[in-house]
């Protein structure tokens, strides 16, 4: 899988990009040095200079330091609703895809449930229920994208259930749980993780749109959609402040869906493009 | 045809009954009591117990809900708690800009991006496809709120070509309505290319070719026909990705949508109002699902419903 995907230019760029955010996300504010609450009264929304490369946003903080500090949040907001959709979905899709009958019925009710609202809307619900922030956010983000995730879970073990293997596993005395472990699951891996991985991307955006609404992460979090929205009134004099972190948050997500589209066509030979 | 039209409208019954069981249910276990939140901070015990009463909410839960959905059916979803207007007409008055914004930005994105989507494939591999295949990735990466700001501080600020926000001529609907159909554009965009891809390499475009028809007859007869089926279903997946985007680019450009009385809702808790509004969406998403379902059999002869 390695070798299909470092053949594939445009993928290694994006996880080169994914892995820099991490990076950032992870170490950011100890190695960069940089103060992202430090405010410089006189130089409030200045542009960018040598001192602060990205300028300063109305608050005379350096942007640059902001950026740096926010990828944690952006990309770890994003990383929790996946993973929660994921840790939810993956279990729930297998069960009802491996036993069917009526456990398979009502979870597929409930996917359709879910599915009725835009899944945007049903996020922007969750918040109004819960109150704003950017746990809950991501806690709503994620739920909304798990009924993806059981589908094509469910989608994968209806396929591979009847085969062969399993069969045999289950024949030799494997228990339901270990079929489902190890012969089940090592088989929907792969669309599990270019889903989530395209997915994660989707969620980032997501969590900015809510956080740039106010629904999200609030003041003075350096979440990077809170930060283009604390930038938009000044989009005549400072653009800077609003195109920064857009940017980042662009590169981001472009990455993450270059990093997708390597791994569906390295995980499954028989796609083509 | 007709039986399974009959069918799928009358399985939206439950399903909308469901969501508006949720959704009440959701909004009633959440804090605050909205008789306390009508009246605001200086709220008598005795006022708000008066209003409780008023506003049917000492009743049980149930027959809270039978209540609400009775009153529904008549049209009526009661008064909003910060402007004391009825529901119904908040969203009957926000609906049509929505609407607007949100059907004029899924032609854009069908037209222009199926039309990018062919070409790109039929010129497979010259700097034109190449060109639309950056377009695409970007347009699908592209934070929808960035993209509109974007817009604005070009358009509007730098070449006041725009109005910068507000709704009314048709000036004020150029800069929402492209940033509304970024998304799905570059969506319907990829799902053409690749299928038109597919297409041309099949056996009967070779035949067809091969019989000596002009290109233009091929395409349009051959191609595109059989590309639009999975095409069709991309459209179908866009109305959710607008009606979400739509709350997003009301923000950005102050539209008086739905989108903007419902995060008004959200922010001062007017409970009446996000419980109508959602139930409003939810009732259209439905529908369309529904026209979709039916565009399928229409576009395709071998699908027939029974």
């Amino acid at each position: 899988m390695w070798a299909r995907l470092r053949r594939d230019r445009a993928a290694v760029v994006g996880l080169a990009v994914v892995a820099f955010v991490a990076t950032m996300a992870a170490a950011g504010p100890f190695v960069s040095g940089l103060n992202p609450t430090a405010q410089v009264l006189a130089l409030r929304a200045a542009p960018p200079s040598a001192a602060a490369p990205f300028g300063r946003d109305a608050l005379g903080r350096d942007v640059l330091a902001r950026v740096v500090d926010g990828a944690r949040f952006t990309l770890g907001g994003g990383t929790t609703a996946t993973a929660l959709g994921l840790c939810f979905g993956t279990p729930l899709g297998m069960v009802g895809g491996y036993y069917g009958g009526w456990l398979d019925s009502g979870i597929m009710r409930f996917t359709d449930l879910l599915l009725a609202f835009p899944y945007f809307l049903l996020a922007i619900l969750i918040v109004a229920i819960l109150g704003s922030g950017l746990w809950t956010a991501a806690g709503a983000v994620g739920l909304t994208r798990m009924p993806q995730y059981i589908r094509v879970v469910r989608a994968s073990v209806l396929s591979v259930r009847r085969e062969e293997y399993v069969e045999a596993a289950r024949a030799v005395g494997a228990s339901d749980l270990r079929a489902m472990r190890r012969h089940v699951l090592a088989n929907v891996m792969a669309p599990i993780i270019v889903l989530g991985t395209v997915g994660l991307g989707g969620d980032v955006l997501a969590i900015a749109g809510l956080s740039f609404l106010g629904l999200g992460a609030q003041p003075p979090v350096p979440e990077w959609g809170l930060m283009v929205a604390e930038g938009r009134n000044y989009l005549f004099d400072a653009p800077h402040i609003m195109v920064i972190p857009g940017l980042f948050l662009l590169t981001l997500v472009l990455a993450l869906n270059l990093l997708g589209d390597g791994l569906r066509d390295a995980l499954d030979p028989r796609l083509y493009r | 045809m007709t039986a399974y039209i009959v069918r799928r409208v009358l399985a939206l019954v439950p399903l909308v009954l469901a969501v508006s069981a949720l959704v009440f249910v959701a909004l009633h276990v959440t804090p605050g009591d909205p008789a306390v939140l009508m009246l605001g901070q200086d709220a008598t015990p005795q006022g708000v117990a008066q209003l409780r009463h008023q506003l049917g909410l000492d009743r049980p839960l149930v027959a809270q809900y039978v209540g609400f959905v009775v009153q529904a059916l008549h049209g009526d979803l009661g008064l909003s708690f910060e402007t004391k207007r009825p529901v119904a007409g908040e969203l009957a008055r926000t609906f049509a800009a929505t609407f607007v914004l949100a059907t004029l930005a899924l032609v854009v994105a069908t037209a222009a991006g199926m039309a990018v989507g062919c070409v790109s494939a039929l010129r497979r591999f010259s700097w034109l496809d190449y060109l639309v295949r950056g377009i695409v990735l970007g347009g699908v990466s592209m934070p929808i709120f960035w993209l509109g700001l974007l817009l604005i501080s070009w358009f509007a600020i730098r070449f006041p070509v725009f109005p910068v926000s507000g709704w009314g001529t048709p000036g004020h609907v150029v800069l929402p309505v492209i940033t509304l159909a970024a998304f799905p554009l570059a969506s319907i965009a990829r799902m053409t290319r690749s299928s038109v891809l597919e297409v041309v390499a099949s056996d009967y475009v070779r035949t067809a070719y091969a019989k000596g028809l002009g290109s233009a007859r091929v395409v349009g007869l051959h191609i595109l026909r059989n590309a639009l089926i999975p095409v069709t279903t991309v459209i179908g997946l866009q109305f959710g990705a607008v009606l979400a985007g739509a709350v997003l680019t009301e923000s950005v450009f102050a539209l008086p949508g739905l989108g903007s009385l419902l995060l008004t809702a959200v922010l001062a808790r007017d409970y009446a109002i996000i419980r109508g509004a959602i139930l409003l969406v939810a009732l259209v998403f439905a529908t369309i699902n529904l026209i979709v379902d039916l565009a399928y059999a229409y576009l395709d002869p071998r699908i027939h419903y029974a």
